[in-house]
């Protein structure tokens, strides 16, 4: 019987906080310039930049986690697959999202063309906002893994994503010198926001499962509350992703601690991410529970005595 | 023309012949095993104690969540119902791995490419049967074609009321089991 969901590891884990990170703050910048807010200019640039290098960073650790990088291109191959889907949305936002900062250098001939520039927001938005959510969907297609079949899941993504998204561009703004500034003050606010947001669905999603899933998934949920994952659950996403950076922005207009807050928003996604990916366990076979080898035992036993036929092969050669 | 099989569970005493035999049939490794024997029980209480060895391999599924999430195309249901794997195809991403309910995918680590049991279909082509039911002692498996009405393992099903694995999760698995 399963203790961990090990097929997707930490480079997944990684792909889906850089691309979740990348495309929502592109998204949350993509909003600020349609809604006419000024100083976006003067870093929509470098933020949609960052935005699209994170994503891209991002697909790289999923092609790593490939056995045939060579063949990646086959991802495309069938697009009735989420996988496949994902691997759209993301190579267009990718596409856009770079396409869109270079409206914010005065260098490129097409920098003044404003309508295209919001044109190509809004088809950027799409393509983000689809990137952060089908993760959910993809998740919630492993129907032996009643975890991830919860209805909250594409929105817990969207969420968590909006809010490494704010963090993202606090971060970039404070870097920029724009720390005290009204703009800054209102993400820092909508962030605010979302983290009580992210806060009440996630403890509601755990809790819902908790006492309406099946029985791995209540393993599941128990094994984040009160097993493995209690202290990353507990110590990374709720104090130090949640609780902690809430304190930071509501006692504090310094751009350090709003850094500070943002880093630890980040720290926290991440740590939501691992643990979500990494808890749902498979429902368990008939009598696999009672399997007191696990497979991967068996592998490691099974080259060992291979290895030891070799030696005797070889022995009896001489 | 839908290829399935039924094992009897009141019938397999889990001596692994099938294990061994679809081993030496697809070559594999000493650690790789498509198809594995779990032993269940004993369950209940005294003296209405029972327990069975019940074997586990992919279950052909209908509606297989692994060939709706396989990006590539490699994995993909035949015509004749046996869902088979295209290696050439297969990128490794292991998204089948993660959806299939019944964690019977592997990856072959040499190949770099995910397998799983083929239902032998290069056999049933030639009219023969899989390898693991020409394997079987106790005769505990059938193998045939489940939308004949007249084939024998249709018959078998309906009388001793066979019935899938985990059918709740709506995969439509073509692999019934007789339980004890």
């Amino acid at each position: 019987m399963e203790q961990k969901q090990e097929y997707w590891g930490v480079l997944a884990i990684g792909y889906l906080f850089l691309a979740a990170m990348g495309a929502m703050m592109f998204s949350v910048a993509a909003v600020s310039d349609l809604m006419g807010t000024k100083i976006v200019s003067q870093v929509n640039g470098w933020v949609s930049l960052i935005a699209v290098v994170a994503a891209g960073i991002g697909s790289l650790f999923l092609m790593v986690e490939l056995t045939k990088i060579f063949k990646a291109y086959l991802v495309y191959a069938r697009p009735s697959s989420i996988m496949c889907m994902g691997s759209y949305l993301l190579s267009s936002f990718l596409a856009l999202g770079f396409i869109y900062a270079t409206f914010f250098f005065d260098f490129i001939p097409w920098a003044d063309l404003s309508l295209l520039r919001k044109a190509v927001a809004g088809l950027g938005i799409i393509a983000s906002l689809g990137l952060v959510a089908y993760p959910g969907l993809e998740l919630a297609e492993a129907r032996g893994r009643t975890f991830w079949s919860g209805g909250g899941l594409v929105g817990l993504f969207l969420i968590s994503g909006a809010a490494t998204g704010l963090a993202g561009v606090i971060i970039v703004l404070v870097l920029f010198g724009l720390g005290y500034n009204q703009y800054t003050a209102t993400l820092s606010a909508s962030l605010l926001v979302v983290l009580i947001l992210q806060f009440v669905v996630l403890t509601g999603y755990i809790r819902g499962i908790w006492l309406t899933g099946a029985v791995e998934a209540k393993k599941s949920a128990a094994n984040i509350l009160y097993g493995n994952y209690r202290i990353v659950f507990w110590g990374g996403v709720i104090a130090l992703g949640t609780v902690i950076p809430l304190v930071l922005v509501l006692l504090s207009r310094e751009p350090l601690s709003e850094v500070l807050a943002a880093v630890l928003v980040l720290f926290g996604a991440f740590c939501f991410r691992s643990i979500f990916l990494q808890a749902a366990i498979r429902i368990a076979l008939p009598g696999e529970e009672q399997e007191v080898v696990s497979d991967r035992e068996v592998a490691r036993l099974a080259v060992m005595l291979e290895k030891c036929w070799e030696k005797k092969a070889a022995w009896l050669k001489k | 023309m839908r290829w399935g099989m039924l094992i009897d569970l009141r019938k397999c005493v889990g001596c692994h012949a099938c294990t061994i035999a679809c081993q030496n049939e697809n070559n594999l490794p000493l650690a790789l095993r498509y198809c594995k024997i779990f032993k269940v029980g004993p369950e209940g209480e005294y003296p209405n104690l029972t327990s069975y060895n019940i074997p586990i391999a992919c279950m052909h599924c209908a509606e297989a969540p692994c060939v709706d999430g396989c990006p590539s195309g490699a994995s993909h249901r035949r015509l004749d119902g046996i869902v088979a794997i295209n290696s050439d195809k297969c990128v490794g991403c292991q998204f089948c791995m993660l959806v299939c309910p019944y964690g019977v995918r592997h990856m072959n680590k040499k190949t770099g490419a995910v397998e799983k049991c083929t239902l032998c279909f290069s056999r049933l082509e030639q009219g023969e049967v899989t390898r693991c039911v020409e394997t079987c002692q106790l005769k505990a498996r059938n193998v045939g074609d489940l939308d004949d009405p007249n084939s024998e393992i249709v018959r078998l099903v309906r009388k001793d009321n066979a019935q899938p694995l985990y059918a709740h999760l709506g995969t439509k698995p073509s692999i019934y089991y007789i339980m004890p």
